[in-house]
């Protein structure tokens, strides 16, 4: 898939530069080149936007119908049902945001690394200061 | 890694040959780079857009990136520091009214939002990351004109979304939900059915049972609070601040993030119509992106969490737990 330098005389972009990947050699991210690339980076057609939007508009009337039927009502055990349908629903729209508007689904294995970190920085977070209270009073010494 | 240096045989003679010199890891700060640099503007093409200390456009644009990505990590912590105050204190809280009897704290404090403004300010957010996205679009297709046109329509979303913020909070204020400001949420609370009324049951502290002389009565009907005939449901006058307190510094930090992300959309758009973003430099476009969508993702998870808990109904209120 490399494009040698003697092929660029049709191309709208000069291949050479530095926009064509396959040159480079830093050896980034492979990319195919597709028809949908501009300057060796996916551009992702607007109908994907548009489908995703679409989404994202089902899921809050979704939210919103979830949230007007008070499961504690129903059966006082499944209280806590809301919330994860609540928050369940934010993921799901968190994460669509982050693939598609964010790019991410297009972007290099770093970058999901990069994004995913701060997901696991905040479970670190949660988790460990979450610890601490439920474990208050464990202990015989004051403040533990 | 480093390359000797080629010439590109077959190149179009416009071309300049590529920066392997730079890239030689020798990172000369010398006359070559700097010539390199000046000669790239002059050609027009993307080597203008090629710092120095990168060694391609990919390498520079991944870097960029993951800069972004770095800077939004460290915002998901702040948020997620004040979303897990939320979510340690609605715990307590819900824990204590199960104990008393009362109303959950948290779920009455959602009843007493507005959710149809909040529901359009969700809708207005998203719209505006969609707008966003296609401002990028048009960018690294090099469209100046619909650049302008979607970053006018994100912004002009976003000063909707705070100017319904604006209203909600003006309305909190006029209830008297504002802790420090003015709390004075009694009557705001009866016209939901609810009470900080003195009560042993409502244990509530000195400041609900002084506040509200002539509810008094009422507060005492409400002493059988989860029984039937109760005209109000009592509910913890500290912990119904607690949540305001959370509510206006979660919604206020996101607020202050829109402005400054309105600020930052503003330079942008005025840099981007005399053409910066749509000569290949398409990049800092995508990056305030990222920060837009950023914004928008924290209100998803506040919209749920703090306006939705209480549950409602469309017909009214349907009084929650």
């Amino acid at each position: 898939m490399a494009v040698t330098n003697t092929q660029n005389a049709g191309d709208v972009l000069p291949t050479q530069s530095g926009y064509d990947t396959s040159s480079a050699p830093s050896g980034g991210p492979e990319h195919a080149h597709e028809q949908g690339d501009v300057g060796g980076h996916h551009v992702i057609p607007l109908s994907m936007y548009f489908k995703v939007f679409a989404a994202l508009m089902v899921l809050l009337v979704v939210t919103l119908a979830a949230a007007a039927v008070d499961f504690g009502h129903i059966n006082p055990r499944l209280h806590f049902v809301n919330i994860v349908i609540a928050v369940g629903i934010a993921v799901i729209k968190a994460v669509l945001i982050i693939l598609y508007f964010m790019h991410v689904r297009f972007s290099s294995k770093m970058t999901w690394v990069f994004a995913g970190a701060a997901f696991v920085f905040v479970l670190i977070m949660f988790g460990m200061t979450f610890s601490d209270y439920a474990t208050r009073g464990w202990l015989p010494m004051p403040g533990k | 890694m480093s390359n000797p240096i080629v010439a590109n045989p077959g190149a179009a003679t416009s071309e300049v040959a590529l920066p392997v010199a730079a890239s030689s890891g020798l990172h000369p700060h010398a006359a070559e780079a700097q010539a390199h640099f000046e000669h790239a503007g002059a050609h027009g093409d993307g080597h203008g857009l090629l710092h120095h200390h990168f060694e391609d456009l990919e390498q520079q644009r991944e870097s960029t990136n993951l800069g972004m990505w770095s800077f939004l990590s460290t915002e998901v912590m702040m948020f997620g520091g004040l979303f897990f105050v939320y979510t340690l204190y609605r715990h307590l809280a819900a824990g204590a009214a199960h104990v008393a009897g009362g109303s959950d704290p948290f779920a009455t404090g959602g009843h007493m939002l507005n959710v149809p403004l909040g529901t359009a300010n969700t809708f207005v957010l998203l719209f505006s990351s969609l707008t966003m996205a296609m401002a990028v679009h048009a960018a690294q297709l090099k469209n100046r004109k619909s650049l302008l046109i979607f970053m006018a329509l994100t912004a002009i979303l976003g000063t909707a979304f705070l100017v319904i913020k604006g209203f909600e909070w003006h309305a909190d204020y006029e209830e008297g939900l504002v802790p420090g400001l003015r709390w004075e949420p009694e009557e705001a609370l009866n016209h939901k059915g609810y009470t900080t009324g003195s009560s042993p049951m409502s244990f509530g502290s000195e400041m609900g049972s002084t506040m509200n002389t002539q509810v008094i009565g009422n507060s005492g009907a409400a002493m059988t609070a989860s029984g039937e005939g109760a005209k109000f449901k009592s509910v913890n006058n500290d912990h119904l601040q607690m949540y305001f307190i959370i509510y206006f510094c979660m919604t206020g930090l996101h607020a202050l993030h829109m402005v400054i992300g309105l600020g930052i959309l503003g330079t942008l758009a005025f840099m981007g119509s005399k053409g910066s973003f749509t000569n290949g430099n398409d990049q800092p476009i995508e990056l305030f992106g990222l920060y837009w969508h950023f914004v928008d993702i924290v209100w998803v998870f506040l919209f749920p969490l703090l306006y939705l808990i209480g549950g409602f109904s469309l017909g009214g209120l349907s009084g929650g737990h």
